[in-house]
């Protein structure tokens, strides 16, 4: 139960999920002169709450053995789509680097909010192991 | 570990830059070139960009795995435009009516090019300091 705990697997899929965000504004930004490149967009919010079993839960199946069928995907999969939008710009490139900074800065803290969040939970596992003594 | 691909993609992007930069600062060398290897004078240089993808990647599926592989340089093509002519009889490469061709360089267009590759270079190191940031962070997990 411990090993297998709800919240760390949580912050596990969103720290897979920031860093595949961060791939993305990695390529773009190395495309930024690259004529007729769209970039590259990674939108894993919903996927997660539905690996999650978010917007079903009520409508979750119930499984009591690996063989049942389950409407929860087992795996969490951060979607990469390309953003086909035409941008502002004459050659066809529709990556903003202002849009693609702030992003990359949000991610930054996004990422550390969940790397905090799982230590603070490793901590909690640690007081719980050592019997409550410090 | 895939941070460390992220960071490829992002050298990747430097060094594409600094090659346009390369080509650049010899287009601008020879801004007053007038005989080159092929007959005529120096012809203005120019990268041509393309973006990497990883074809295994949509081999498999084209869903989940990441599939960009940041940039590289594809081809150093040659402008096509047309040699400038300037009057200058005294020039050793003068034809008999006094024009000299020189090389299809405009030295603004050059600059505004060598800006945007200087600023797309610092883009991409912007990129790269945050992708460290991120793994040094990850670093920390278990830690606390």
């Amino acid at each position: 139960m411990i090993t297998n705990n709800r919240t760390i697997n949580a912050l596990e899929m969103s720290l897979e999920g920031a860093v595949t965000r961060q791939k993305a504004a990695a390529h773009n930004m190395s495309n930024i002169n690259t004529p007729g490149f769209k970039r590259l967009q990674v939108n894993f919010e919903e996927e997660l709450k539905n690996a999650l079993g978010g917007y079903n839960r009520k409508l979750r199946l119930k499984t009591t053995s690996d063989k049942h069928i389950s409407n929860i995907p087992d795996k969490f999969v951060p979607p990469v789509t390309r953003d086909y939008s035409l941008g502002l710009r004459a050659d066809g490139n529709n990556v903003d680097i202002d849009k693609e900074m702030v992003m990359m800065a949000q991610n930054n803290i996004y990422f550390d909010t969940a790397v905090s969040q799982l230590n603070k939970r490793i901590e909690m596992l640690k007081y719980i192991e050592s019997d409550g003594r410090r | 570990m895939s941070l460390l691909t992220t960071m490829d993609m992002s050298a990747s992007g430097l060094t594409s830059e600094r090659l346009r930069m390369e080509i650049i600062a010899e287009n601008i060398a020879n801004i007053d070139t007038t005989r080159s290897g092929n007959s005529g004078p120096y012809r203005r240089k120019m990268v041509v960009f393309h973006e990497v993808l990883d074809k295994e990647v949509y081999r498999i599926n084209n869903k989940g795995l990441f599939p960009g592989r940041g940039v590289k340089v594809t081809r150093i093509i040659e402008d096509d435009a047309l040699p400038l002519v300037a009057y200058d009889p005294e020039h050793p490469d003068a034809n008999e009516e006094g024009l000299v061709m020189k090389p299809n360089i405009n030295l603004a267009d050059e600059m505004v090019d060598l800006i945007t590759a200087s600023r797309s270079y610092s883009a991409n190191v912007t990129v790269l300091n945050t992708t460290k940031a991120v793994a040094i962070k990850a670093l920390t997990i278990g830690r606390g």
